[in-house]
């Protein structure tokens, strides 16, 4: 009886966990909260940039949480880059990423260095599968 | 009385009708968004710090010991040329030239010297992140003064008056110090001095300023013509979109569609070349010479990435003091602003190596617009 009860909690506690790690992790009512979110697939990903205000010709980095939103696995990559659509050109800068948590990024030496509209692509991967979100983001 | 005062009134009355229609086509009203682009464009100067990475920068023995060095023959291996050779202070710190010459004529044209603190590149192809070390590349340069650091340290140990500047300024002797530390030293007074060289406000900047502080768009005494050119350059011409903040540039790089071959022979490969330079450089941020412990001001340099994109591309210049900088482009090839605006007016948009669509597109300026934008660009 005993070990009925062990187990069952083991097994609530494990329930827990995966749940924190998945759907708790999609609430952005953290540090987060007033970050662009965007959706796809599985995904939903929140970004804040810092500085908040990003300028042109100055360098900037990026905090960004992934979660998933049907419980399935977090991404265990990202990559990050921006892109002038209408001018056909990217980032002359190759920003880092450093995965600080599960579902945690930070990407540093982001740079734009035109005013206009540019679009944030964010390259969400887990095992062979990569899921690419993005939103458009204008420089005045 | 009253048929001269009748006919004296209709004639006030008709120059009013002739004139005022006439006075309201001449003026140029802004938008609200062309308003604020034009007030991004100033104040100016620019509050100009001291460079981390230099430790002198901003120093006064150092600017004094680097105005010397600047005009002194004695950086060049036959003393025959010295930094004003190609950067003359009369010419707005440029040399007039399509090309510059030094011991042999090399396949760039001279950037004038000034604002140079607000640069994150230097050289036409950035091949340099800081200062001092632009300053250091010509003089090893063997087309320009053809040095080495063994020449350059053994010269300043044996002469007296520079040994004293060098002192001064770094407060030890030339003799304990090796002959790589003493070039970066002189590239560092060298960098120091060039930082002084910062243009004055401008009647484009007084234009500005009035409009930041009023609502009246016609004040001041900017000329007409200027003002049409600046209402081209912000919209039909789109320059703002490389050209932009008080410096009148983005600080980085672009294919302006000039020819890709150096007059020497070969491809100039522009920022592709350039980055290639800067990763094989012992002078960079990145290096042991910032005396910036944090190196914070080299993020620059470690997030550069080298692309295709790069090949041909060259650094957007600063329109500040343009007028004074002829002849134009990386290898001078346009003698004059009429002559670049008119480039980019009927622009070959045609372009081997493109990935995809470029940047820039013909504008097909009118000739008036032309002028306008020179005479705006008159006034910077």
């Amino acid at each position: 009886m005993q070990l009925q009860s062990l187990l069952l909690a083991c097994a609530f506690f494990a329930f827990s966990s995966v749940q924190s790690a998945t759907a708790s992790e999609c609430d952005i009512t953290g540090s987060l909260h007033k970050g662009r979110q965007i959706e796809k697939g599985p995904y939903r990903l929140v970004f804040q940039t810092e500085p908040k205000n990003v300028a042109v010709g100055k360098f900037f980095s990026l905090t960004i949480s992934v979660c998933t939103t049907d419980g399935s696995p977090l991404p265990d990559g990202i990559k990050v880059d921006a892109t002038m659509p209408m001018h056909g050109h990217g980032m002359y800068y190759r920003p880092t990423i450093k995965h600080s948590a599960p579902g945690s990024f930070q990407a540093k030496g982001l740079m734009m260095d035109m005013t206009g509209s540019w679009v944030l692509r964010f390259d969400v991967r887990q095992g062979d599968k990569t899921i690419r979100m993005q939103t458009k983001l204008m420089l005045k | 009385m009253m048929r001269r005062l009748g006919k004296a009134l209709l004639v006030v009355s008709m120059v009013i009708f002739v004139t005022l229609p006439a006075l309201s086509a001449n003026k140029i009203i802004f938008s609200e968004s062309e308003r604020a682009t034009i007030v991004s464009h100033g104040p100016w100067p620019p509050k100009m710090t001291s460079d981390p990475s230099n430790r002198v920068s901003g120093d006064k023995s150092a600017i004094t010991f680097g105005r010397e060095l600047f005009r002194s023959r004695f950086l060049s291996t036959s003393r025959r040329h010295s930094c004003v050779t190609c950067h003359k202070p009369n010419l707005a710190y440029g040399d007039g030239l399509a090309r510059s010459t030094g011991v042999s004529t090399v396949d760039r044209n001279t950037l004038s010297l000034a604002n140079l603190r607000l640069n994150r590149w230097y050289g036409w192809d950035g091949s340099s992140d800081n200062l001092w070390a632009q300053s250091i590349r010509p003089i090893l340069d063997p087309r320009e003064m053809n040095a080495t650091p063994t020449l350059i340290a053994k010269r300043l140990r044996n002469d007296a008056p520079f040994s004293r500047g060098y002192q001064a300024t770094f407060k030890s002797s030339p003799t304990s110090h090796d002959d790589e530390q003493i070039l970066v030293n002189l590239g560092k007074a060298l960098a120091a001095y060039q930082e002084t060289i910062v243009t004055p406000k401008t009647p484009f900047d007084r234009f500005r300023d009035t409009l930041a502080k009023t609502d009246k768009q016609q004040v001041g005494q900017y000329p007409l013509a200027a003002k049409r050119g600046l209402k081209t350059f912000l919209g039909k011409g789109n320059c703002g979109l490389c050209h932009l903040g008080p410096n009148f540039t983005n600080g980085e790089f672009d294919d302006a569609r000039i020819r890709y071959f150096k007059p020497s022979g070969g491809i100039d490969k522009g920022r592709f070349g350039g980055i290639q330079k800067l990763k094989k450089s012992p002078h960079t941020l990145s290096s042991r010479f910032n005396d910036d412990p944090r190196k914070a001001s080299g993020v620059a340099t470690r997030y550069l990435t080298r692309s295709h994109r790069s090949w041909g591309q060259f650094r957007v210049p600063s329109l500040r003091n343009v007028s004074k900088t002829a002849p134009y482009m990386h290898d001078g090839s346009l003698a004059t602003l009429a002559d670049v605006v008119r480039h980019y007016s009927n622009l070959n948009e045609e372009r081997p190596h493109l990935d995809g669509r470029g940047l820039l597109r013909r504008l097909n300026l009118t000739d008036i617009e032309i002028a306008d934008i020179v005479a705006f660009l008159e006034t910077l």
